[in-house]
């Protein structure tokens, strides 16, 4: 069967600069794959090139076996959770939710809200319900960006870099709605820095650099057992425990 | 100086509420034109255009912000009918006041959506909203926001601009000062009434746009 995504030889510039010289990845229904590297190795345009937010130059994309022409099409099938959250700011809490899923899915009013109740249940924010964005904490934001996503049923998620922003107490309430997600199955990429957090849950890890995936493999054996010196380098220099 | 006799005006006072009528009927129906004109225009010249687009509606702010809104009410009610468009000279005020605000007004919806985060708009795709859903659920709204004040200066424009129509055949409330100037010989009370009017009515609008404000800022800290 073929893999959820698959990337071949992707490469991506912007100008002169070479940000992704030649990406090849599979990523099967239910994997988690933490994607990890240092600053400028590409992993953010990686996953943006397959969200179909940024144009490659050469290679393919894959999603289910079918090569992603047209980069509107895949929009219903990955969702995306963003560094700086993109919440809709004019929307409450709820009405992120809920004008998406009648807007997009053109879902009528009461399975909307039925909805969102459940996904604000289960990211720990039905209390917040009727807030705006702008009032809550960079941690809840998060979670609600979370919930905004899954609402639209993707069969991937996408986090670039999801707690970065974030102080270390609200990165692990976000690590922990992740984490769920992580046990129900949901098919996950995440773009992280956060090495201790992700291994936890993580079933696969993607080192990049410099635009190509040096090592990819099971987390035990990226974080114990690879003798890859980038990545070693890369591990000693975030002063990673091994778990 | 004479002592401010305003009794000789009040035979005429019956008239008032007729030429309040069209000015604020030439006032908010101008408005509400240069309200759609700015929004469409003000979004289209956002995006990226084909050339010839492009050039068209630049063309149009260019030359209705760089002409005198006189010579363009002239234009409208006294040139069209050459070209065989002719039109009473409430539509026309109402014409040309929509399409002079437009003008100015768009540029503001512009700077308006280039203010909204880019992030805002790949939020939307990834979600599955159309670039047209897109636009008029997401970003118009936060754009409308920052526009307000200056759409709210453009509408109290709007209603002191309509003092120009008297040069028109229409009696609004500049024209019927001036006629019952030319019946009563003081002006010193018809245009410091007239002017208190204007203000009264420019000031009401203050309200209303801190209270739009308010209202459209009820989601910012």
């Amino acid at each position: 069967m073929a893999a959820l995504i698959a990337m071949r030889d992707v490469k991506k510039s912007y100008g002169e600069n070479v940000v992704l010289n030649g990406i090849n990845l599979e990523v099967e229904k239910g994997d988690i794959v933490a994607i990890i590297g240092s600053s400028g190795s590409g992993k953010s345009t990686m996953v943006r090139c397959i969200a179909g937010l940024e144009d490659i130059q050469s290679g393919k994309i894959f999603l289910r076996g079918e090569e992603i022409i047209d980069r509107n099409s895949v929009v219903h099938s990955i969702g995306m959770v963003f560094q700086n959250f993109h919440l809709f700011p004019h929307y409450t809490v709820e009405e992120n939710i809920i004008k998406p899923l009648r807007t997009v899915k053109k879902m009528d009013l009461k399975a909307a809200k039925e909805k969102s109740e459940e996904l604000l249940r289960k990211v720990r924010l039905s209390e917040s319900a009727r807030q705006y964005p702008s009032t809550m904490s960079g941690g809840q934001k998060q979670r609600l960006a979370i919930a905004r996503a899954l609402a639209m049923n993707p069969e991937i998620l996408v986090f670039d870099e999801p707690t970065s922003s974030l102080d270390p107490e609200l990165a692990h309430e976000v690590f922990r709605t992740i984490k769920d997600l992580a046990t129900e199955g949901q098919t996950m990429l995440i773009v992280t820095h956060q090495i201790n957090a992700v291994s936890h849950f993580a079933t696969r890890v993607a080192f990049l650099d410099s635009g190509i995936i040096e090592a990819d493999g099971a987390c035990k054996e990226i974080f114990e057992n690879s003798d890859n010196q980038k990545l070693k380098q890369f591990l000693a220099m975030v002063e990673f425990n091994t778990i | 100086m004479n002592s401010l006799d305003f009794s000789p005006l009040l035979p005429y006072a019956g008239l008032l509420p007729e030429a309040l009528k069209i000015t604020l009927e030439i006032g908010m129906a101008g408005f509400m034109l240069a309200l759609v004109i700015a929004v469409v225009v003000g979004t289209l010249r956002s995006r990226k255009l084909p050339k010839a687009a492009g050039f068209l509606l630049s063309f149009y702010v260019e030359v209705f912000r760089g002409t005198p809104l006189l010579v363009q009410l002239f234009f409208v009610y006294y040139g069209l009918p050459s070209a065989g468009i002719r039109m009473e000279p409430v539509m026309a005020a109402i014409l040309t006041m929509g399409l002079n605000s437009g003008s100015y007004l768009s540029e503001n919806i512009r700077a308006s959506i280039l203010a909204v985060d880019k992030g805002q708009y790949e939020a939307a795709h990834m979600l599955g909203y159309t670039p047209l859903q897109t636009n008029i659920h997401i970003v118009l709204p936060q754009a409308m926001r920052v526009a307000i004040p200056s759409f709210m200066n453009g509408f109290s424009s709007i209603i002191k601009e309509t003092s120009i129509v008297s040069v028109l055949p229409v009696i609004e409330l500049t024209k019927l000062g001036n006629q019952v100037y030319a019946k009563t010989y003081h002006p010193f009370e018809i245009y410091i009434l007239l002017g208190v009017i204007y203000f009264c009515l420019t000031y009401f609008l203050t309200f209303l746009a801190k209270w739009l404000e308010r209202r459209a800022s009820k989601w910012q800290l």
